[in-house]
């Protein structure tokens, strides 16, 4: 399959670009969390997870390929968007009443652009983060880099409605990808809304508790 | 009943157009909303208003022709779930109601004047591939090719649309995708569209791209307001024709 040619000659081509991106971010976000709750269970544990994803010398291909997908991501939302907002040129005068769409489903690209401005906070801080810097004091660990972030009031804030904006856009985004993929079928689309609904929960819930937790560490 | 109608009246396609405000009095709770329409035209006739009688569409007015529709207080058709304009009553709104009409708005539906669209769009997504092909020669008898029951139920759901253009209407890109896949849907499931399943949905696609519409990004507003209940479960079927298209192997 052509991708350059499947993109350009029609939206679906485009829209199957989002789905699958968006899938592979799904699994990665949900690996992602399970694995950081190691947060949880100690400084010595969380660090030697860090230090075994980092011995990898995979470690960097993965990364690439999640920055790819990442890209192709906001690449195919842009175009989208733009196609989108021309194919109506005048509006109504008359708001068009919500029935079945939610804020959640109609502010695809607001939540999307905040979670992206979050990415670049969020990986300059944490894995760009002085940690890394062998000139900065080596003997900070990730752990520590973690509790210092989060020790701070308005970065733990910043995380927290991040988490939860996150957790809007994945709401509406895994039912999409189900229907644009064409996996789901008439008499499930209900299952595929129910599982989007508690897989963005989930991943919502879990990312917001590290902020919530290790501010409460900090001020007790 | 009395009521407020704020019309959106446009002479022509070039023109700017603007709501205009008209007063009704005595109108019958019993009438459709067209023949309420029918009421004020008279009205602006006789009264030789300068605006002259309101342009509308409308035909068969039994809800199964799809020439009527207009986004009413912001919906397409109007209140009632799976009603074309034509089927909805005054009985629908209260007495002393303000109603707004507009035009069913998208960049494929120029407007023609006040509420009548030009949905020859659609016309032309059919053209690339709403068909099937059928050799000529003496009709074969109608139970040789077999159906299964399940199959033919879907595909006489998706039969049901009628092309009126609401879910271009109510959707927020003014995509024609629930439209299109009613269409592949009603088609692709019955034995006879098979040969053209998969180039049908290709350049179906390809057409509604031409014609401007927009993507469909899946809430489902269009099967709010379809009138024929066709769901997301069929645009997820066009989807799935699409992409099994591209990546399946080649027969020869």
């Amino acid at each position: 399959m052509n991708y350059i040619k499947l993109t350009t000659s029609s939206m679906i081509g485009e829209k199957l670009v989002m789905a699958t991106t968006g899938m592979v971010m799904m699994l990665f976000l949900a690996g992602h969390l399970v694995g950081n709750t190691l947060l949880f269970v100690g400084r010595e544990e969380f660090n030697l997870y860090a230090d075994f994803l980092n011995s990898f010398k995979m470690v960097y291909l993965v990364e690439a390929g999640l920055m790819l997908v990442l890209v192709a991501h906001v690449w195919s939302a842009i175009r989208l968007t733009l196609a989108n907002k021309r194919a109506r040129p005048v509006g109504y005068v008359i708001k068009r009443k919500a029935i079945n769409s939610t804020w959640m489903s109609s502010h695809m690209a607001h939540t999307g652009v905040v979670i992206l401005l979050f990415l670049i906070m969020h990986i300059a801080s944490m894995k760009l983060g002085p940690w890394d810097n062998e000139k900065i004091k080596h003997a900070d660990t990730l752990y520590d880099l973690v509790l210092k972030l989060f020790a701070d009031p308005i970065y733990s804030g910043i995380y927290l409605v991040c988490m939860i904006l996150l957790g809007f856009h994945l709401h509406h985004a895994m039912k999409s990808s189900f229907i644009t993929l064409g996996v789901a079928r008439k008499h499930r689309l209900d299952c595929y809304a129910k599982a989007s609904l508690l897989y963005s929960l989930f991943i919502s819930i879990g990312f917001s508790s590290f902020p919530v937790y290790f501010y409460i560490l900090s001020i007790i | 009943m009395d009521i407020v109608l704020k019309i959106w009246r446009q002479k022509s396609a070039t023109d700017k157009g603007a709501m205009q405000e008209y007063q009704l009095k005595d109108i019958s709770s019993d009438m459709s909303f067209l023949e309420m329409l029918d009421v004020l035209n008279e009205k602006l006739i006789v009264e030789k208003h300068p605006d002259g009688p309101v342009a509308f569409d409308s035909d068969c007015r039994e809800g199964i022709c799809g020439t009527c529709g207009v986004m009413i207080n912001g919906r397409a058709h109007g209140p009632l779930d799976k009603t074309t304009t034509c089927q909805l009553h005054m009985r629908s709104f209260k007495d002393k109601d303000t109603i707004y009409v507009e035009p069913f708005r998208a960049k494929s539906f120029s407007i023609i004047r006040d509420l009548t669209v030009d949905r020859s769009s659609f016309d032309k997504i059919i053209q690339r591939g709403g068909y099937v092909s059928v050799t000529t020669g003496g009709a074969c008898d109608a139970n040789s090719v077999l159906v299964s029951k399940e199959q033919a139920d879907q595909a006489m759901d998706n039969a049901a649309c009628i092309g009126c253009g609401a879910c271009v209407a109510s959707c927020k890109n003014a995509s024609a995708m629930l439209f299109t896949a009613a269409k592949v849907s009603h088609l692709g499931l019955l034995p006879q569209g098979q040969p053209e399943r998969f180039s049908r949905v290709d350049n179906m696609v390809k057409a509604m791209v031409d014609e401007g519409f927009g993507g469909c990004t899946n809430e489902g507003e269009c099967e709010a307001v379809c009138p024929k209940g066709i769901t997301l479960g069929s645009i997820a079927r066009l989807n799935r024709d699409f992409l099994y298209g591209k990546i399946k192997p080649r027969e020869l």
